[in-house]
């Protein structure tokens, strides 16, 4: 399965019904309104009406789409998903969602005992005490391979 | 590559037993006509030998499961970025659209004027710097509190 499927997989059902809505709302609008008070636009051929009626839906269509789809991803992520929603709503032009995507976390780690999820960086497992990641062995926070002292107190690491 | 070079290439992998059948026939029957392969298959044979008689260091603890983790963690990383770096490339073209069409459908239902304080808003000029500047504004002051909100986390770790 391709990454963008996978990712498109995340959206919520609620955010797919609530884009086709905004999606035909906007359709029905865009056919009755304009089209009735501007007195040229009565003139336009049927598929242009169609045309001006369909295409200015689409950008609202994908952004509802990309709501929903901060929403479920800054879940699965553990990070603050009702705040980066209203972010990705009111912040306009889309910037909400790509402030989003700059500043998001890493995906959980899974523990290979057990599965469960934790957070990137942590050194043992919360849920079964399974090693994650190299740990200091005096403060038993995670350190990096290849670092000779832990940079959080300074002891001696060695991998064995 | 000629037959030669490419079994010269196999004959480490032979020295530590990593070779599947056919390719150790076909190691074995050209060894037997090169001299200079049967040398080098010798050596390291003679390498691996003293190798395996070193005594064998007991593996860190856990060091499967960490590895597997961090194997894991940075596959998920890598893929991370680069869905990303992709993203953001369409995103500042679909911030552009959203950007566009909010003006297109705002001037079709104001009749094309919109006049505040002396300014028509939906002219493309006046409504280009408007939401150039709401927008900046708005982003930066999440993208500070963001920011900042993230170095405190950061610093608590």
């Amino acid at each position: 399965m391709s990454r963008f499927r996978q990712e498109l997989d995340l959206v919520p059902r609620t955010a797919w019904a609530v884009a086709v809505c905004t999606w035909l709302g906007f359709f029905l609008l865009m056919m009755l309104l304009p089209f009735r008070v501007d007195p040229e636009g009565r003139h336009w051929p049927l598929a242009g009406k169609l045309a001006m009626s369909v295409l200015p839906g689409l950008p609202i269509f994908i952004l509802v789409l990309l709501i929903g789809y901060v929403n479920a991803d800054a879940r699965r992520r553990g990070m603050r998903y009702v705040m980066w929603t209203l972010l990705a709503i009111f912040i306009p032009n889309a910037i909400g969602i790509i402030l989003y995507f700059v500043l998001r976390e890493p995906l959980l780690a899974h523990c290979t005992h057990c599965g469960a999820e934790a957070r990137q960086g942590f050194a043992f497992c919360p849920k079964c005490g399974g090693a994650l990641a190299l740990a200091c062995p005096q403060c038993r926070r995670a350190v990096e391979p290849g670092w000779s002292h832990c940079v959080h107190c300074g002891a001696v690491v060695r991998e064995a | 590559m000629s037959e030669h070079e490419s079994m010269k290439e196999l004959l480490a992998l032979a020295a530590c037993g990593a070779l599947d059948a056919q390719e150790q026939r076909r190691l074995a029957e050209h060894a037997r006509e090169c001299p200079a392969c049967r040398r080098e298959q010798e050596i390291w044979g003679a390498y691996s030998e003293g190798l395996r008689r070193l005594p064998q260091p007991p593996l860190p603890a856990q060091l499967m499961e960490r590895t597997r983790a961090r194997v894991w963690q940075e596959r998920a990383t890598a893929a991370d970025r680069r869905w990303d770096e992709m993203m953001l490339g369409a995103l500042a073209l679909f911030a552009w659209t959203v950007g566009l069409t909010a003006w297109f459908v705002a001037r079709i239902f104001t009749g094309g004027a919109l006049v505040i304080m002396g300014a028509n808003l939906v002219r493309f000029g006046t409504w280009s710097a408007i939401s150039t500047v709401l927008v900046w504004l708005t982003a930066a002051v999440a993208a500070l509190a963001l920011g900042k909100r993230r170095r405190e986390l950061r610093r608590a770790l």
